[in-house]
């Protein structure tokens, strides 16, 4: 089995390329999820020197650079409500000043409420490679060797509204569905705990859901909690319409 | 690789792997203030702060921090000058074993520096990554605020615990006088504010309280400094030349054989210095729980078998120079198992045709191994069945418990070394040194004499360290290869290879009149022991003794099998069998009110029992086997009236009869209730438990109080101090107590069944009053009086009845060096026939989203008679504590399995311990007797606030819902599918 024998911190995107290109190789971003489970890694490309983090606000979109961590997210006055409190719910605080937000988006934990908002707040995730870079909507992305997230980029308009249900105030959600009403009034509803990783789905696309089941949930409640949350979600997108 | 780091302001640079942890690297260069709980981070104990920010270094390479900023707790003081927050949380009694106590001060290191005026829920944020198993967050809360308060320039506003006697009652409070009866100061919640309980109200001294000066006092912890400061104070906490890493191999299946076992290649490996298997380690049985000698049956484990009963369950262990060759070593390891069909339900287990566990024909004192029975539990009064025929209406209903871990986050570990003498020494987190030292003994092939076990501090233990649990293992491995050796379990490990709490099947049926008088209750139980029989016979004897004394009724019968399994094993958890019973007895009881149309409260109230009743099934339910070694128990002390009135009065029990509140406005889904339970618990193990202590005086006056007691975290180590300094006249700050080493203390059973400050405390208490006599002897002496009877000793002094007095150094002095010279010095031990119960009233609030069956606890209230409360920081620490360890049994916390009986969730956050920012609102009382048999009135604490939370958390599910919940955890597919029906 092998395990990590270096360790390499770039200074610049180009230079995490070049490394990543090695076979055996990853990226590492705050490290939260990697460091426990390191064993199929030979090496590793620290990314805290790429200057990939920072967040710019622009007029109705916000650029969250890969390496922002997600408690700045929470710290971030001009970011939606909506996905400072999705944020806050990634973990606790030791967590979320290692955790970032390329680790989010690269993970897609099943429930990862972050990563839900995310998708409700339309985003897309810049990628860079050898071959040059690409955009690509959150929802299909799938990380790919050689590749490297730059930045997720996200529409701050509209009314957002979250609802879940968790064995305990702060613990992993069993369901969780957010939803959004973009300015243009199109409604974008995502769920965690469904699925392989947290989706988007159409409200009558809810029924068909097949989620995985487990102790905290079988697959026919979490189908059931989407219905319920689901409505409950959409009831308070309503009710905050202007 | 090196790294270069400014740590706590100092540049320094460390070499390391790439692969290494920033834990690893941080204590291998003596930073030992950082600690491990798990290698996941969700513990916390590891936290450091990385450029200001706190992170969990057990989920951070070393590699990570290079060129960065670190600070730990080791930066924060010099010498006896501490941080305001160290010093907050030493004053608040926020440290109880300590050994997440220097992540939690980083914690409000980073908070504070970024805002010195936080609310409690940035408080709580800032606490949200370090996980606590003892404090219930209440005091750690406190302690953030008080430093922000300090370190703003302000007096810090600390709330002191809730410590009243009855006379502090409204005298009308029992009568007709309903809440607003009487205008006494009764405790009351204020708005919602979860770290300053209950507005204290002034309390008296009722005559049966003993006046003292030292006991009764919010006296901080006499280990707090060193703990605050992250002092090397734990097992791991030492560095020994040329130690070897142990790690075990464990068994990936419920139940198999093992057919062979080929180590030749993990021998091989460079590195590897012993692999030890059932092949070369003698077969010696043993039960592993640490109990008193002989240890009960039965005899069903060798150190390594040719079995395995559960995954998990031990197959070998490495010693090597390192962990990662350990590791790799174990995957050399080849073994070859004939796998076996297992049964994980006890329901299943004790079927004829049930897979057969224990076939090994050398096992001792199985009930009837061919059914899987261990044991086979039976106990009455009266005549069950005649009583049944003779009452108005019979009532029968089925409950069902499950298996959680305690959970310490110091997990177990064990370092053995020969040393000069060539005796081998086992420095151990261990609850039982002294049993330990008995137990491993045999296993190892050693004289008793020629081990010594020393308990340094323990970072948590409640119950899971009452066993000789991995001891036997790094005697062998230091045996075998002459070097030191250290074992520490993995988190997974904790879950898997230690111990946990039995589940059971228990049926209630009771007979009972139209106005509400019990005749007769039976309690039927089929307990799972899982694959050993450790603590199985005596936690189930203590389930039917529990079980079966709150209530005065003429005819009981407890009828109880324990039932072999293939999940890990059972043991002892803080309750002890007490938790599980009176979860099923408290929502019993509030089932039988309801069908009776009966006030919950009253129809307990009825049947409770009272000062002066007889606890007539206890002969019959004593520890182990040994029926009728005492006479049936009389009450002495009970405050239960008081608990229960206090409590409702707390919690707002009148709010039930209100349907607005019930609702919350704009969420038709949400239901609230409130429910309640009462406790009765019991102090120690009569006959059994027995505790010594030594105390001498030194040159200066001070003391030494030498206890095999063991504090794990308690603060036991403190109220045994208060009793010797009350006693000898001293502050506390003259007594350094030590605890707990086989060579250095006396004897003690060890820190289980609440008997440590009723037991040790009372030897302790002798041990004091026979320095005493003599320091007055030598006082009359150096007076020339003739007699000393009327000498006292108060403010280091003795005091003649003529008004002369003499300091306590002078006295030293003139005993070891002037004349007639003698060490003044005395040793006494102490076992009681009592075990007088403590009792309390446990009040729930919650809120039911009936539309998902997510329950949210909103708040709990406890009132408790433990006695004379010997210091109410400590004291309101393990109710708090023990409240929120309740809590997660009630409602959150659960082992899963897969088919295969692999547990599927042995890491915290799939296994969900309460957080600080998640926690209910917490109230504690502490309502004050005088237990006469107790020192100085106390009765025991400890584990009584583990039993009510369960059945009121169901009972208050039921206000709000109206469906009765029989099986816990209360987690919210369970609670939806009850409401579906």
């Amino acid at each position: 089995m092998a395990s990590v024998k270096n360790y390499y911190r770039p200074t610049s995107v180009a230079e995490a390329l070049d490394l990543l290109a090695r076979p055996g190789t990853t990226a590492l971003a705050g490290g939260t999820r990697l460091v426990p489970r390191p064993e199929e890694w030979e090496a590793v490309v620290d990314l805290q020197a790429a200057g990939l983090d920072g967040i710019e606000i622009e007029e109705e979109r916000a650029v969250l650079g890969a390496m922002t961590r997600i408690q700045a997210l929470v710290d971030h006055e001009d970011l939606p409500e909506a996905l400072r409190r999705a944020a806050h719910r990634e973990g606790p605080n030791t967590f979320r000043s290692m955790g970032t937000v390329g680790g989010v988006a690269a993970a897609a934990d099943p429930e990862s409420e972050l990563f839900a908002a995310l998708l409700v707040f339309e985003a897309v995730v810049t990628i860079r490679s050898a071959a040059g870079g690409r955009e690509t909507p959150l929802a299909g992305f799938r990380p790919a060797p050689g590749e490297l997230i730059t930045a997720v980029t996200i529409q701050t308009g509209g009314t957002a509204a979250a609802e879940r249900v968790a064995r305990t105030p702060a613990d992993s959600p069993i369901v969780a569905v957010l939803g959004r009403r973009d300015p243009a009034g199109r409604l974008h509803l995502a769920f965690c705990g469904v699925g392989e990783r947290p989706l988007l789905a159409a409200p009558e696309a809810i029924d068909r859901l097949d989620p995985p089941g487990d102790f905290r949930g079988s697959s026919g409640y979490r189908r059931q909690m989407a219905i319920v949350l689901s409505r409950r979600v959409l009831d308070a997108l309503e009710e905050s319409a202007p | 690789m090196n790294i270069h780091v400014t740590i706590n302001g100092e540049e320094k640079s460390f070499p390391c792997r790439p692969d290494e942890t920033l834990l690893r690297v941080l204590r291998r260069n003596g930073y030992f203030s950082v600690r491990f709980g798990s290698d996941t981070g969700e513990t916390g104990a590891a936290a450091v702060l990385l450029d200001g920010r706190l992170v969990s270094a057990d989920i951070l390479f070393a590699a990570q921090a290079d060129g960065h900023a670190i600070e730990t707790i080791e930066g924060m003081s010099r010498g006896l000058d501490l941080h305001a927050i160290q010093q907050a949380f030493i004053q608040t009694g926020a440290i109880q074993s300590g050994y997440s106590t220097p992540a939690m001060v980083l914690a409000a290191r980073a908070l504070l520096a970024r805002s010195r005026n936080p609310t409690e829920d940035e408080v709580r944020d800032a606490l949200s990554g370090i996980l606590d198993r003892e404090t219930g967050y209440v005091k750690p809360v406190q302690a953030v605020l008080a430093a922000a308060a300090v370190l703003r320039g302000e007096d810090p506003d600390i709330p002191p615990p809730n410590v009243l006697t009855p006379i502090d009652l409204d005298p009308g409070l029992f009568g007709d006088g309903g809440p607003d009866g009487g205008g006494v100061s009764t405790p009351e919640f204020d708005g919602g504010v979860a770290a300053r309980p209950i507005a204290p109200p002034r309390p008296k001294i009722t005559s049966d309280i003993p006046e003292t000066s030292v006991v009764g006092k919010p006296e901080i912890k006499v280990d707090a400094v060193k703990l605050a400061k992250g002092n090397a104070a734990f097992v791991d906490d030492i560095e020994m030349r040329g130690m070897l890493y142990a790690k075990l191999l464990t068994s990936p299946h419920a139940h198999a054989r093992i057919l062979d076992i080929d180590d030749r290649e993990a021998l091989a490996l460079p590195g590897v210095h012993a692999v030890i298997h059932y092949k070369n380690i003698e077969r010696v049985m043993y039960a592993s729980g640490g109990q008193s000698y002989p240890n009960p049956p039965p005899y069903d484990q060798v150190s390594f078998d040719t079995k395995v009963r559960h995954v998990g369950d031990r197959v070998a262990a490495v010693a090597a120079e390192s962990l990662e060759i350990a590791e790799e070593a174990l995957r050399l390891i080849r073994v070859d198992y004939e796998v076996l069909p297992a049964v994980f339900d006890e329901r299943e287990a004790v079927i004829t045709g049930a897979p057969v566990i224990h076939d090994e024909p050398d096992a001792i004192g199985i009930h009837d191994a061919a059914h899987n029975v261990c044991h086979h539990i039976y106990a009455h009064v009266g005549n069950v069945e005649k009583g049944f025929e003779k009452a108005d209406f019979v009532y029968e209903k089925t409950y069902r418990v499950h298996q959680v871990q305690q959970c310490p986050i110091e997990p177990h570990i064990a370092i053995a070394y020969w040393d000069s003498d060539e005796r081998l020494t086992i420095r151990t987190s261990t609850q039982v040194p002294f049993h330990v030292r008995r137990m491993v003994a045999p296993l190892l092939g050693l004289p008793v004499r020629r081990i010594r076990v020393i308990k340094p501090r323990i970072g948590g233990g409640f119950g899971a360290k009452q066993e000789m649990l991995i001891e036997d293992i790094v005697g062998h491995l230091c045996i075998k290869t002459g070097r030191p050796v250290r074992l520490e379990l993995t988190r997974a490990e904790e879950f898997m290879s230690s111990r946990t709490r039995h589940p059971q099947t228990i049926t209630f049926k009771t007979g009972v009149n139209r106005d509400g008088q019990l005749v007769a209750q039976s309690m039927t139980t089929v307990a799972n022991t899982g694959a050993y029989g450790t603590h199985g016979l005596t936690v189930q004897t203590v389930s039917g003794l529990r079980g079966l004394s709150t209530y005065n009724c003429p005819n009981k019968r407890f009828d109880c099998l324990v039932a072999y399994t293939n999940i890990p094993v059972p043991g002892a958890y803080r309750g002890y069998g007490a938790p599980q019973a009176l979860f099923a007895l408290e929502v019993h009881m509030d089932e039988i009110a309801h069908e009776l149309g009966l006030d919950t409260i009253e129809f307990r109230r009825q049947n409770w029992v009272r000062v002066g009743d007889g606890l007539d099934i206890a002969p019959h339910l004593g520890e182990g086997e040994k029926e009728n070694i005492i006479d049936i128990p009389i009450i002495l002390s009970s405050a239960l009236e008081e608990c229960v009135e206090l409590g409702r009065r707390a919690i707002g029990w009148e709010r039930r009869n209100d349907p607005e509140w019930r609702r919350v406005p704009g969420k038709p889904h949400l239901r609230r209730g409130l429910g309640m339970a009462v406790c009765m618990h019991g102090t120690a193990i009569p006959g059994l438990d027995m505790g010594g202590a030594s105390i001498k005086i030194n040159d200066d006056g001070s003391f030494n109080v030498l206890v095999g007691a063991t504090d794990l975290g308690t603060g036991s180590d403190t109220v045994l101090s208060q009793m010797a300094a009350e006693v000898l006249g001293v502050p506390l700050e003259d007594i350094i107590i030590y605890s707990s080493d086989t060579d250095m203390t006396p004897f003690d059973t060890g820190a289980y069944a609440s008997s440590t400050t009723y037991i040790s405390g009372t030897a302790v208490k002798k041990a004091a009053e026979g320095v005493r006599e003599q320091i007055k002897e030598r006082a009359a002496l150096m007076l020339e009086l003739d007699d000393w009877d009327g000498i006292e000793l108060r403010n280091r002094h003795a005091w003649a009845p003529d008004g002369r007095s003499i300091s306590l150094e002078q006295i030293a002095l003139h005993s070891l060096h002037q004349d007639q010279q003698r060490q003044i010095m005395h040793t006494a031990s102490f076992v009681s026939y009592e075990s007088p119960p403590p009792f309390a009233g446990q009040f729930v609030e919650v809120l039911v989203d009936t539309e998902t069956g997510q329950v949210t606890v909103e708040k709990m209230v406890m009132a408790v008679d433990a006695g004379v409360v010997i210091n109410p920081l400590t004291a309101s620490g393990q109710v708090e504590g023990g409240m929120v360890q309740a809590l997660g049994y009630a409602h959150c916390e659960e082992m899963a399995y897969d088919d295969a009986g692999r547990m599927v969730n042995p890491q915290f956050g799939p296994y969900k311990i309460y957080r600080a920012d998640e926690m209910p609102e917490l109230g504690v009382i502490l309502v004050q007797t005088h237990e006469p048999s107790g020192p100085f009135g106390a009765k025991a604490i400890a584990e009584i606030p583990k039993d009510g939370v369960a059945p009121a958390l169901s009972n208050a599910i039921f206000d709000a819902t109206g469906v009765r919940l029989r099986q816990i955890p209360f987690t919210p597919e369970r609670v939806w599918q009850a409401l579906q029906v």
